[in-house]
């Protein structure tokens, strides 16, 4: 059955949906639905549910990942100069190996700046804080995959003990349509992480698992960066996703690149235009980045054109990953600013 | 696929409007969308609200060129001038806008609905003029029945208490509804 619904009402469906229990966080646009949204599941079963609205970011991304280390699914949501704030907290996570769920609805940057949309947070969520970025993130493209991926997100940081972020834009979060959700029919399990039993014996330390986030010299510190090195290259493959859409299965010349909102307006472009020759590559994990999925797709492509709601962050990466490829790339890139499908129509019209 | 843009200034109704108008639309077997767009005030700035309905699939919430347009202030028209296109329907408040542009775009209706709300007994049944007008502008998609039925639904708990706010309502769509020719 479909129903009429919010983006930021299906983050919160799909949160129950995976098994969540917490909240922390600290209101912003356009997420603050996400917590009010919450707050009302809480008032309603306030015995099973936690909510607490933290004083700001920092403690909101800590005292989430304090529940999660007594074994509480918790996650939180932000955008913009909350999501650099988080940082710190996603840091921790990144170097301890937590599983944290974080939904970050894109605003307008650099700083405070406009409240609604934008894809400018590709790189500070992928990458953000004084890491390598081994960090999962996830671009839905609809309030379909809104949902959908918000519980992928969830059962991606528990089984893989990572942190996992849903990225998205005020666009999609505060977009009400008529949408059909199906409930996952598996879950991962939340444990505490600080515990070695859960049968709890305070006087008996070695129950305990002492967690490190500081070492004393270079070298223990070097060894930990060589483990989520490991990690990270034994499970990305198994993580990377992309779509690839095109109006028919003719050759193609030209590939777009987009994720996101945005990626729907390609679809929608392509779908209008009946274009034969252009298809659209979409990563749905902007990282781990789908290079080797792109890389197959490029076969007889003679150019890229990449088009975001920002200057250089989606094509940062996919320079990054590109190099060494001779293949052109030409961008429509607007920081900050929508981009719908007619401006698409014009690009593939009048693209030579 | 229809689309349509309702602009107005802040707490003139447009989300309000919006937000009937796609409980109306959600009656129907119609895939429906709509976005809100303001800036960071509180209070007053512009606020727009893009829908689009149809059997096809939608994308992307938002357009460059909308099919019906409701503007409702001065600002709202500087604003949404840019989505007016050839056949585009623009429906607007004569009360508050004077600027003579608007009566050089081809389709465009204008209508006093602060005047005509005051006349019915309340300024707040503005939105309801306008939802009136907005049904009969897309009356081969939604029959004003329907959306009748729908509002009257919304509005259950505060039609059983004030049976007055409910006459006062259908008078304000009847009327929109019947500005259109």
């Amino acid at each position: 059955m479909k129903e009429l619904l919010t983006g930021n009402e299906v983050v919160v469906r799909a949160a129950l949906d995976a098994g969540a229990r917490a909240f922390f966080g600290y209101p912003i646009t356009p997420t603050t639905e996400i917590m009010s949204g919450w707050d009302s599941a809480y008032e309603t079963n306030p015995e099973k549910l936690i909510f607490l609205q933290t004083e700001d970011e920092m403690s909101a991304g800590f005292a989430t990942i304090g529940a999660i280390l007594t074994g509480t699914k918790a996650f939180t949501a932000t955008a913009g100069p909350g999501n650099i704030l988080m940082q710190d907290a996603f840091s921790m996570a990144e170097a301890m190996q937590l599983p944290i769920v974080a939904i970050i609805g894109q605003r307008g940057g650099p700083s405070t700046a406009s409240v609604i949309y934008s894809q400018q947070e590709v790189i500070l969520t992928s990458f953000g804080g004084n890491g390598e970025g081994y960090r999962i993130v996830y671009s839905p493209s609809s309030i379909k995959e809104l949902y959908d991926y918000t519980i992928k997100s969830f059962n991606t940081a528990w089984h893989y003990m990572i942190p996992t972020f849903v990225l998205t834009d005020g666009y999609t979060l505060k977009t009400r349509t008529n949408v059909e959700l199906k409930k996952p029919t598996k879950l991962e399990i939340s444990k505490p992480i600080v515990l070695k039993s859960l049968k709890r014996n305070n006087r008996q330390e070695s129950n305990y698992v002492n967690l490190r986030n500081t070492y004393s010299v270079e070298e223990e510190c070097f060894d930990n960066n060589k483990a989520l090195i490991e990690k990270w290259n034994k499970i990305k493959k198994e993580i990377e996703e992309h779509e690839v859409f095109s109006y028919d299965k003719s050759v193609k010349d030209t590939l777009i690149m987009a994720h996101g909102i945005v990626a729907s307006s390609v679809k929608q472009a392509l779908s209008d235009t009946k274009k034969k020759s252009v298809k659209l590559f979409r990563p749905i994990t902007l990282n781990p980045f789908p290079v080797d999925a792109l890389k197959k797709e490029l076969k007889g492509i003679k150019q890229i054109i990449v088009t975001e709601s920002a200057e250089n962050q989606l094509l940062k990466l996919v320079k990054e990953n590109l190099y060494g490829l001779n293949i052109p790339i030409k961008t429509y890139n607007k920081p900050a600013l929508g981009i719908t499908p007619e401006e698409i129509i014009d690009v593939i019209k009048n693209n030579k | 696929m229809k689309k349509i843009l309702i602009a107005g200034e802040g707490g003139q109704g447009v989300q309000t409007i919006s937000k009937i108008l796609l409980d109306i639309l959600n009656i129907k077997d119609y895939q429906i969308s709509f976005v809100p767009n303001y800036g960071v005030e509180q209070r007053g700035g512009v606020s727009l609200g893009y829908i689009q309905f149809g059997k096809e699939n939608i994308y992307y919430p938002k357009f460059l060129k909308a099919d019906i347009m409701i503007i409702l202030s001065e600002r709202a028209f500087k604003r949404a001038d840019d989505y007016v296109n050839k056949d585009s329907v623009v429906i607007y408040n004569t009360d508050l806008i004077k600027d003579p542009e608007i009566k050089k775009i081809k389709n465009s209706l204008g209508f006093a609905f602060d005047t005509l709300s005051k006349k019915l007994g309340s300024q707040r049944v503005m939105n309801m003029i306008v939802l009136g007008a907005i049904i009969k502008t897309i009356k081969e998609f939604v029959d004003i029945k329907d959306a009748q039925k729908s509002i009257d639904h919304k509005f259950e708990s505060k039609y059983i208490q004030k049976p007055e706010i409910k006459m006062l309502n259908d008078k304000a769509i009847e009327l929109g509804y019947s500005l259109i020719k």
